[in-house]
């Protein structure tokens, strides 16, 4: 007798579903029983398969908008569209790297040994209803007593005036001890 | 020749001497080599064989010398003898060089359990920062080196930097599991995408951030330069631990180095710990780019120092301190690397022999805030302002004595245990670091949380709203309360917490302030401006939901109760109801040891708050304050042409011209001791704009009239919630000329006489109107800082704020830190006072910088409103005594969290 097709559909469904949850128990109960495992057992294994379903995350934050190779941090002024409408109140100068070493080097004064000045990414920040190109460095002072220090700074790219700094190093060495 | 004539016996004799002689050496050489262990494992046997059981292992130090051998050895100890026989695994197998991978594993929702990140290569070990030093490369597969070797040390270092990776790995898949899945009382700041945002390493993939390039957290295991003498770095720049040495009597360069810091396994395990700390602060600082579909990082994070003595910077020593006790559960950091030579290991409890008598783990015995915050074990009838001591010590000895708690209560194990705490410390220093400024991923608003406003994320973390001990103990109470005692261990209860907490005297808040008003609400219910406006307060976490609890973030997720978002698109802002609800309050039975006290208690000296102040306006000194400012961190930009050390007179005034140093040595005028001073000269919402004026007239701005001063007849306005900008903007035209109406606005009035009448104006209308200056002429023109409203004097952008640990009761902050030591020098003989230039006083972060345009004529009068507040200040933080409005971060941008102190001073040629 040949059975309706809505049966054997009902039963490969019926079926499908049984094996799904076969093989979660499954997991779950394997999951309970070991112990999370370390980077080493991980990597020792192949790398898992990463099947996720893509998930549209959340937007925790405006995303940087671009203007030619610089990211704009920020939100743009409220009567703006486009980045691209956005006035600039400086423009980069090829010399801020310079500018900012004079400037260091007069603030060290003769404590200063060596200056490392490291470029890391060109960007854009809000100033107002306008925007500003800046650099990300990271300044490496060493001074002729011994002294070291190193830190992140956000400096105008034309004039190489210092904005922010942050991240200096943590020293271990406490004050006077006696 | 000599040998020609020797009797063939003799020389046969020599020539078997010779050869003892050789083969002594050679044993001598391999016992240097510990042959114990290498010839077990049968390394040796055949240099070139593979040995498939040593693949990827090696003989590593498992502890120091002191903790190894069980007692304190002398510092020339033989350090080889401590080798552990048991080869262990460096790195996975076929690395061929010194580098480790990191896998962070988090639960997702939806059908699969698991999701994976994994990071190639997170880790990398050279000897030495040295440019172009070549990485060590394996040796037949294994990485065993001959110990003391440098090649032995960078093995060393990866084993014991690799251990709290892989113990932190888990800690942080256990917290993002319990803070993500089922009910949860409290919205979690760990963000839910950790492994796709890549926050949990300093890693952002695919990023196009030059971030990238210092995701790799590299380790240097001997660095013996002048920099790392008693020393040891952790480097959020260079993203770098660098490990240094011990110095010790009658050292000369050139000398061996006796006790390097690679060989203490507990300071290897506290750097580590800083840079897991700063990735706790980070965890939500990227933001999802919509073009590339990967997380780019913020321009600038969160640091856990400040470059100086913060209550920040020390809590980062206690939770660096606490890294040491989750991995080897002894607490004490440094016994053999700042314990042998120097006097700089610390202890984690109360019952270490290093605490000074009258020190115990009994209740009221305990470290405590805030009457060891100078207390230095090493030194404890003396005051040391440092991150290490004081603060640090009491956050450690919290964390040590909790973890210890939770096993007792909870009857789990130490590490269950630091799993509970990592959890408490990771959610609140995720929330304490959030730029973003959304707090939560469930705020799905336009508003915001914390520090403000992204825009203003960085001066209110850095600068305005700076992590205290206060703050700090605050988050770590909700979040145990949330999440350890009602779900992970309800037999930890909220009392048990508080109590704790107390024990430390950390119970320095009313609540926990877990309602989440949001940062541009005003702290009070409603705040009324005249008759017209009306601000009401809105807390993001009113709105009940049915069923209880906090809602998962996604439709459908396990364990969830419902499908509504706790605030966000379903809950249209101005529509929520109630729109505020109590936060969690503290049971004031449990404060005991904690006490705190009113603002009006921290005073200036009598006559005036300038009698207080410390002045030093030399020319040596003005260019020694720059170089050190410069060596913590901290960048300012003199006004050159205007003024500069050039123009100090040293006459201990204020004078045109004078780049200053100002100290304020305030005064505790209360039985209590006062602790985590700070003093703002940061711009703040101190002016109203005009109305009656054109939004173009740079007259608009007036003072506001706080605690008096400046009078309504000297020019003053009244002032309310409307004079704070919800964005942190300050003072400033935009490009039409156009100035904005809520702002915050430079410290300093000047006097001016107008119809007869003196008034306090601001300086840009002296400028223009008396003095008739341009922009040019202004301090700060061309920089992005420039304002004409501080065209005259200004506290120097980079060194607006000063910190001060500890004031004792009845003293001034000077005579805290120094009159111990007057009193020990005036009770011991000549021979053993400790001399003027050897004792400590305060530390430089007690200072502000002051700059002053040489066009001042002598004779002008200026107020600078300066901002103080303290960590256990009773009226610092809530709208009123005894109320459960805490200040909200809108309200840092003026007065009311402060006392306010008006700075006056009258330049003189």
């Amino acid at each position: 007798m040949k059975k309706p097709r809505i049966v054997i559909v009902s039963s490969l469904m019926v079926f499908l579903t049984l094996v799904f949850v076969y093989i979660r128990l499954n997991k779950e109960s394997d999951q309970k029983e070991s112990p999370p495992p370390t980077a080493s057992d991980l990597t020792a294994k192949a790398k898992p398969q990463q099947t996720a379903p893509p998930i549209l995350p959340p937007v925790l934050a405006p995303a940087p908008l671009k203007r030619g190779n610089r990211s704009f941090y920020g939100t743009l002024p409220p009567a703006l569209k486009d980045i691209k409408d956005l006035k600039l109140v400086n423009k980069p100068s090829a010399q801020w790297q310079k500018k900012l070493e004079v400037n260091l080097r007069r603030l060290g004064g003769e404590k200063l040994k060596t200056l490392q000045v490291s470029p890391q990414e060109s960007y854009i920040i809000p100033d107002g209803d306008e925007g500003r190109m800046v650099e990300r460095v990271i300044v490496k002072l060493e001074s002729k007593d011994g002294e070291y220090t190193s830190f992140f700074a956000e400096v105008d790219s034309e004039s190489g005036h210092v904005i922010k700094t942050w991240g200096v190093a943590i020293p271990e060495k406490a004050r006077h001890r006696h | 020749m000599k040998k020609a004539w020797m009797p063939y016996s003799l020389c046969k004799i020599k020539q078997m001497a010779t050869s003892i002689e050789v083969v002594i050496c050679i044993l001598l050489i391999l016992s240097g080599c510990n042959p114990a262990q290498v010839k077990k494992a049968g390394l040796r046997s055949d240099p070139n064989l593979v040995n498939q059981n040593l693949l990827g292992k090696a003989y590593v130090y498992e502890d120091d010398p002191v903790n190894a051998t069980g007692k304190q050895q002398p510092p020339f100890f033989d350090i080889s003898k401590i080798l552990n026989r048991d080869a262990q695994q460096i790195t996975p197998v076929g690395k061929s060089t010194l580098t480790n991978d990191c896998i962070f594993q988090q639960k997702v929702f939806l059908f699969f359990e698991t999701d994976y990140d994994e990071y190639i290569d997170c880790i990398k070990v050279l000897s030495s920062d040295v440019p172009g030093i070549a990485p060590l490369q394996s040796n037949n597969g294994n990485w065993i080196y001959p110990p003391g070797s440098t090649e032995f040390y960078q093995v060393q270092a990866m084993y014991h930097s690799n251990k709290v990776i892989e113990r932190m790995m888990n800690s942080v898949s256990f917290l993002h599991d319990k803070l993500h899945f089922g009910p949860k009382s409290a919205p979690p700041s760990v963000p839910y995408r950790l492994a796709e945002m890549g926050t949990w390493w300093f890693k952002y993939s695919n990023g196009v951030s030059a971030m990238t390039q210092t995701s790799q957290l590299n380790v240097y295991s001997t660095i013996t330069t002048e920099a790392l003498r008693n020393n040891a770095f952790y480097e959020p720049a260079g993203n770098s631990v660098k490990l240094g040495w011990t110095t010790y009597p009658g050292y000369k360069p050139g000398d061996p180095f006796h006790v390097l810091m690679v060989e203490d396994t507990s300071i290897i395990y506290h750097e580590m710990g800083h840079a897991f700390m700063t990735t706790f602060l980070n965890y939500r600082n990227a933001t999802y780019n919509t073009n590339t579909f990967s997380w780019d990082p913020l321009p600038y994070q969160a640091a856990p120092y400040l470059g100086f003595y913060s209550e920040l910077g020390a809590i980062g020593e206690g939770v660096a301190d606490y890294f040491s006790y989750i991995i080897n559960q002894r607490p004490t950091l440094g016994d053999w690397g700042f314990g042998t030579f120097v006097f700089g290991r610390r202890p984690m409890t109360e019952d270490s022999p290093q605490h000074a008598p009258g020190i115990s783990s009994l209740e009221d015995e305990r470290l405590s805030y805030p009457d060891y915050l100078v207390y230095e074990p090493a030194q404890p009838q003396l005051p040391l302002e440092d991150v290490h001591s004081g603060a640090g010590l009491i956050t450690s000895h919290y964390l040590v004595a909790l973890t210890r708690e939770l096993q007792s209560k909870c009857f789990i194990d130490h590490n269950t245990a630091v799993d509970y705490v990592m959890l408490a410390m990771a959610d609140s220093f995720a929330y304490l670091g959030d730029m973003t400024a959304k707090g939560t991923d469930v705020n799905k608003t336009s508003r915001f949380l914390v520090n403000l406003h992204p825009s203003a994320a960085y001066d209110w973390y850095y600068s305005v709203r700076p992590i205290s001990m206060r703050r700090w103990s605050q988050m770590m109470a909700k979040n145990i309360y949330h999440h350890i005692s009602l779900n992970l261990c309800p037999l930890f209860s909220k009392d048990d917490s508080e109590r704790l907490l107390d024990m430390y005297g950390l119970l320095l808040f009313r609540h926990y302030d877990d309602n989440g008003t949001f940062s541009d609400s005003p702290s009070q219910t409603t705040t009324a401006v005249g008759a017209l406006t009306t601000y009401p307060r809105f807390d993001s976490y009113a709105t009940t939901i049915t069923g209880g609890g906090i809602q998962c973030p996604f439709v459908g997720s396990p364990g969830c109760t419902n499908d509504f978002q706790i605030f966000g698109s379903n809950y249209p802002n101005l529509n929520i109801t109630p729109t505020t609800i109590q936060p969690t309050a503290v049971e004031e039975v449990n404060r005991i040891k904690s006490v705190i006290v009113p603002k009006a208690s921290l005073v200036s000296k009598p006559g005036g708050l300038f009698s207080s102040v410390f002045i030093d306006d030399t020319q040596a000194f003005g260019n020694a304050i720059s170089s050190q400012i410069l060596f913590q961190g901290r960048v300012i930009s003199p006004s050159v042409g205007l003024a500069g050390p050039e123009y100090n007179n040293g006459n201990n005034r204020i004078s045109p011209g004078e780049i200053i140093a100002i100290g304020l040595d305030l005064v505790n005028s209360s039985n209590i001791p006062i602790g985590g001073v700070t003093v703002l000269a940061t711009p703040w919402a101190h002016m109203k704009i005009d109305p009656a004026l054109s939004a173009t007239d740079k007259n608009k701005a007036r003072p506001c009239s706080i605690n008096g001063f400046p009078s309504f007849t000297e020019g003053a306005v009244e002032c309310g919630h409307e004079v704070l900008p919800p964005n942190g903007a300050r003072y400033k035209p935009n490009s039409t000329g156009v100035y904005p109406s809520q702002a915050l606005h430079p410290v300093c009035l000047v006097q001016m006489s107008e119809n007869n009448e003196t008034r306090w104006v601001s300086q840009d209308r002296f400028r223009r109107e008396i003095l008739q200056l341009e922009d040019h002429q202004c301090l700060g023109f061309g920089t992005p800082d420039f304002t004409p409203a501080e065209c005259l004097t200004r506290f120097m952008p980079g060194n607006e704020m000063a910190f001060m640990a500890k004031i004792a009761p009845g003293l001034s902050y000077i005579e805290t830190l120094s009159k111990p030591y007057a009193d020990f020098n005036a009770s011991v003989p000549a021979a053993q006072r400790i001399p003027l230039s050897d004792i400590p006083g305060p530390a430089s972060s007690s200072i502000l910088v002051m700059e002053l345009n040489k066009w001042i004529p002598p004779g002008t009068n200026f107020t600078c409103r300066l901002r103080a507040q303290f960590s256990n200040c009773s009226d610092c933080f809530e709208t009123a005594p005894n109320s459960m409005n805490e200040f909200t971060d809108i309200e840092y941008g003026g007065h009311k969290p402060f006392k306010i102190f008006d700075l006056n001073f009258l330049v003189i040629e």
